[in-house]
């Protein structure tokens, strides 16, 4: 019950701030700039801050590691773009790639826009949000995991805002994204998003943790 | 799993957390924005697709549904697929490049093309691209090295036509080479005129029909299946008036390998003779009416030259083979007394032959039309209403009374350069691309193929229509540029450098005419914001444009809307001329939707070659002689070895019965899809509806499926020199038992992609088609003459891929 749950989760699940770099992380390639920062120690320092897990720790050190030892430095940003068009620009087809898209794993035939979007999109309206810009479909992992960020960060104040965290949660995220943490895991020849999936498997099993808890 | 408590969130982390994590760098722009606003109004649009005309259903900012609108008289199945086409996971999503190409430029290892390397770039970084490249070109090598004829079915409309947009770019740009003729009518295009004096595409209505024939014979063509499709938006009233014959109970003859749709439509008389014997068969015909003195001679004197020299022919004269029924049914195994009956039957009646394109579609695919409208000369009812010989009713909405309306020029595609080399035959276009400087024959000319460097193609999908997959492979290797903008990942977007995104025809407005025969005006308007970061052509090339300095001269200072109203009002002010009376654009576009021409009584009853008919001295056709050319001095005088001055028959490269049938004992027929167009809808849902095992449905005859082991529902594997595919078999004996029939459109799917001489797993019948031009003369191209063998497949079934964004 929403009134009873405002602490309670609260005070177990992770940092929004994760949620929200991860939504950047799997809506746009790395740049140079992105790359650096994350090789810099502050940002492992950071992480570690913020984590507070061990198990959180050591997977965030693992994707750290990856982005600061490429195979090819010259070339990690075009590598890392070409690994990343494989897996969620559709390269990689059915067999090598990853739909970040929710209905391709809960609706008909690999369709997109089918009722995970129309769902999405209720929970983004019900909290007075939309997408930036509709290029890409409101069941996005990364609109997923960025309204995930915002209700977390209002869960404590809102009932409404943990009501629909709890949806999300339940009804997406924890139904749909350990297949495509699996697909990332199994499918990803950079070890770059292999390791970010990692993390976000991490994140979510701490939030499934959370909720039966309650 | 664990005890120990999981991170303590906090205000502190919340706030200072997302910007400590690289001082916002990692975390910026955001995906989501405050407050939600619709883009779209939910409701009902009116829009048309080659599928008919529509009402488009939005829910939410999305397409919910397609129904037919009260305009569209038969609607078809194909119209029901279009919502899961506009969101398949096959779109186009961004703007993507070649991965080597982004690195290496022109420089960059070709052969990489096809294997599904690609990275996203920014609308202005493919752009820059684009424009760089054509610039590139241009300044090095000239505008006689950009390949831009773009040949395919683009979305009907009359801004948004791709074709028209690349063009003007193009032309502004100097000028590029183009191509001539269509993958369809290739043959018929290049013979006719010189026969009849006029194009291929002048058909009697089918009122007129109707009321007053006695007999159709069906030749080669199936309108029950090909009047499913329009090139504008179709109104579907060939299907009405296939109806409307059937309730006259009149007889027809369907001359078909394949028992079509139109045949059990109408209880036609089927005739199943060899694929590729079809001239043969009708010399059979035509010895049989000059044998029984059933020919018209009056007719053959008054409108028609040649038919001495033909008839020489016919007696075996110069070549010592007399053209008797009994000697066509040799080879083209009919025999020889339904062949005598076939000739008394239209001698006796009137009749009208309507031959389809699969007949001149072939090696000699000039022929078939010439011989038809030959057999047409000799019965002498052509000009009479009911008679004669036609060669496009099958087709869309030929035989439609014209419309007494306003008709529209659309979107102009500017001058074209007379500076650059001559356009290539379209079937002849991928040999030419890695053949630069070699010699061709077409149409009493020689011609040497330029030094094409890029390749920028709009809206259409050559590696579904070309022939020889596995020689097209090497020969698209030899551009150093391939540019293409498409909406789905088809395999010629998969062989490309640059691939651009487009916005389907529910994403953007437009209008369009009703039907080729300009049966009335179809608003098309958007129903729903476009997918991802597609783009109209019209904002693709005007941004191309402006890199290259002519963006104004681009857009003449219009958007999309301020173009629409400015073609309509164009042709409209035409209209007016003759007295047609019109509403206002505004009118029109928020009112109107869908506006239906009248019809005059003398377009009703059009019959073709009345005129010349009446007075063949005052009326004469265009043709040298002003009548009838059944022999052509002037095709005779190109001494084409493939085509000489009169209807021949010639042994075509393989055949059944004739050369490679010992090896390859099957026919292939790759006829139009059932509920495709082309290759347009293989990638929507409506495939489950027939596919087999996810591939393909191949047609095999009991007896053929018998001999070979092979059962309904079985996954086969077709092959033959040229290459294998597989393909799921429907055991039927709908077909002469030589013969498969495997429709035309299947998405290649090469099991090792962009790898010459991969197999095809899900049915591609141009994997086993061959690349070669029907003669000298026309240079179409002879995907019906195919020869293969068929066997069970044994192997673990691939899975198919070809639907995948990218494989």
């Amino acid at each position: 019950m929403p009134t009873e749950s405002l602490d309670k989760p609260a005070a177990a699940v992770p940092d929004p701030a994760f949620y929200q770099w991860l939504a950047g992380l799997f809506i746009r390639e790395q740049t140079a700039e992105t790359l650096g920062v994350l090789k810099a120690p502050e940002t492992r320092r950071e992480f570690h801050d913020l984590a507070g897990e061990d198990v959180l720790r050591g997977r965030l050190d693992r994707l750290l590691d990856v982005a600061a030892n490429p195979a090819d430095p010259e070339d990690q940003v075009l590598d890392l773009a070409s690994a990343y068009a494989l897996l969620f620009l559709g390269v990689g087809g059915s067999r090598e790639g990853v739909p970040p898209y929710e209905s391709v794993y809960t609706g008909p035939d690999g369709r997109l826009y089918q009722e995970a979007t129309a769902e999405m999109e209720t929970l983004l309206k019900d909290q007075g949000l939309w997408l930036a810009d509709r290029r890409e479909p409101a069941d996005h992992i990364a609109v997923e995991l960025e309204l995930l960020a915002q209700l977390t960060a209002r869960a404590a104040d809102d009932a409404g805002a943990a009501a629909r965290r709890r949806t999300l949660l339940a009804d997406h995220l924890l139904v749909w994204a350990w297949e495509f943490c699996d697909l990332c895991r199994d499918r990803d020849r950079s070890g770059f998003y292999a390791a970010a999936a990692e993390v976000l498997r991490a994140l979510l099993e701490a939030e499934e943790r959370a909720l039966k808890a309650l | 799993m664990t005890s120990h408590p999981i991170t303590q969130v906090s205000r502190r982390s919340v706030l200072k957390g997302l910007t400590a994590l690289g001082a916002g760098t990692l975390l910026v722009p955001s995906v989501l924005r405050q407050a939600y606003a619709a883009a779209v109004a939910d409701g009902e649009v009116v829009t048309g697709s080659h599928f008919g005309v529509h009402y488009a259903k939005v829910e939410g900012g999305k397409l919910v549904a397609v129904r037919p609108h009260e305009a569209d008289l038969v609607p078809v199945e194909q119209a029901t697929t279009l919502v899961d086409w506009a969101y398949s996971p096959t779109r186009i999503k961004y703007p993507m490049v070649r991965k080597g190409f982004l690195k290496d430029g022109v420089n960059s290892d070709r052969t990489e093309r096809g294997k599904g390397e690609f990275v996203r770039v920014s609308w202005d970084e493919a752009l820059d691209l684009v424009a760089s490249e054509l610039k590139r070109v241009k300044d090095e090598h000239g505008n006689g090295s950009i390949y831009g004829g773009s040949y395919g079915w683009r979305t009907p409309a009359m801004l948004h036509n791709c074709f028209n947009n690349l063009y003007r770019l193009l032309n502004l740009n100097g000028g590029f080479v183009d191509d001539v003729n269509t993958y369809s009518t290739g043959a018929i295009r290049v013979i006719l005129p010189y026969v009849i004096g006029t194009s291929y595409y002048d058909s009697s209505t089918w009122p007129s029909i109707i009321e007053n024939t006695e007999q159709i014979v069906f030749w080669g063509s199936d309108p029950a299946v090909t009047s499913r499709i329009g090139w504008s938006v179709p109104n579907h009233a060939g299907l009405k008036y296939l109806e409307e014959y059937k309730a006259t109970g009149k007889p027809s003859i369907s001359v078909n390998p394949i028992n079509t749709e139109t045949a059990k439509l109408l209880g036609s008389d089927w005739v199943a003779p060899r694929p590729g014997t079809d001239v043969a068969m009708m010399l059979g015909i035509a010895h049989t009416l000059v044998a029984e003195d059933l020919h018209d001679t009056e007719f053959l004197a008054n409108y028609c030259s040649g038919f001495e020299e033909f008839s020489a022919y016919l007696k075996g004269e110069p070549d010592g083979t007399e053209k008797t029924a009994e000697w066509a049914a040799e080879i083209c195994g009919v025999d020889a007394d339904k062949l005598k009956e076939m000739a008394r039957s239209m001698a006796a009646k009137r009749t009208l032959i309507t031959m389809g394109w699969s007949i001149q579609r072939q090696d000699h695919g000039e022929q078939g039309p010439w011989m038809a409208h030959t057999l047409a000369c000799m019965l002498g009812y052509i000009g009479l209403p009911g008679g004669g010989a036609d060669f496009t009713l099958h087709y869309a909405s030929y035989g439609t009374p014209k419309g007494h309306g306003p008709s529209f020029a659309g979107f102009p595609a500017g001058e074209a350069s007379k500076e650059v080399p001559a356009p290539i035959p379209c079937s002849r276009v991928p040999w030419a691309l890695a053949n630069a400087g070699e010699k061709y024959d077409y149409n009493g000319q020689e011609y040497t193929t330029p030094d094409l460097r890029l390749v920028i193609w709009a809206g259409g999908n050559p590696f579904h229509h070309h022939q020889e997959r596995n020689k097209q492979i090497d020969f698209w290797q030899k551009p150093e540029t391939i540019i293409i903008s498409d909406i789905n990942w088809t395999q010629s977007a998969r062989f490309a450098d640059i691939v651009l995104p487009i916005s389907t025809l529910f994403e953007r407005n437009d209008i369009c005419n009703i039907s080729e025969q300009n049966a009335g005006l179809c608003a098309m308007q958007q129903a729903i914001e476009p997918l991802f970061e597609s783009k109209t052509d019209f904002w693709v090339y005007s941004q191309v444009a402006k890199r290259l300095g002519f963006e104004a001269e681009y857009t003449d200072g219009m958007d999309e809307m301020g173009w629409l109203k400015h073609i309509y009002e164009e042709g409209v002010a035409k209209a007016a001329e003759k007295g047609i009376e019109s509403p206002d654009f505004d009118t029109f576009w928020n009112e109107k939707k869908v506006w239906m021409y009248d019809v005059t009584d003398e377009k009703r009853n059009y019959v073709q070659f009345a005129k010349f008919r009446e007075d063949p001295l005052l009326n004469p056709v265009a043709t040298p002689s002003g009548m009838f050319e059944i022999l052509s001095r002037k095709i005779a005088g190109y001494g084409y070895d493939d085509c000489p001055g009169h209807p021949t028959w010639m042994e075509p490269f393989e055949r059944l019965g004739g050369t490679m049938s010992d090896k390859y004992p099957l026919h292939m027929t790759s006829s139009h899809p059932d509920y495709r167009l082309h290759s347009q809808l293989d990638n929507a849902d409506l495939r489950h509806s027939y596919e087999v095992e996810n591939r393909e449905p191949v047609w095999i005859h009991p007896d053929a499926a018998e001999a070979r082991g092979i059962a309904d529902g079985d996954v086969v594997r077709i092959f033959n020199d040229r290459g294998a595919v597989l393909a799921g078999a429907v055991v039927t004996d709908r077909m002469k038992s030589d013969v498969i029939r495997l429709q035309e459109g299947a998405w290649y799917d090469p099991a090792e992609p962009g790898t010459k001489g991969a197999l095809c797993k899900h049915g591609d019948p141009n994997v086993l088609t061959f690349d070669k031009g029907t003669s000298k003369l026309a240079q179409g191209n002879c995907a019906h003459t195919a020869l293969v063998e068929i066997e069970k497949y044994a192997g673990d079934l691939p899975t198919i891929t070809t639907f995948d964004p990218v494989a």
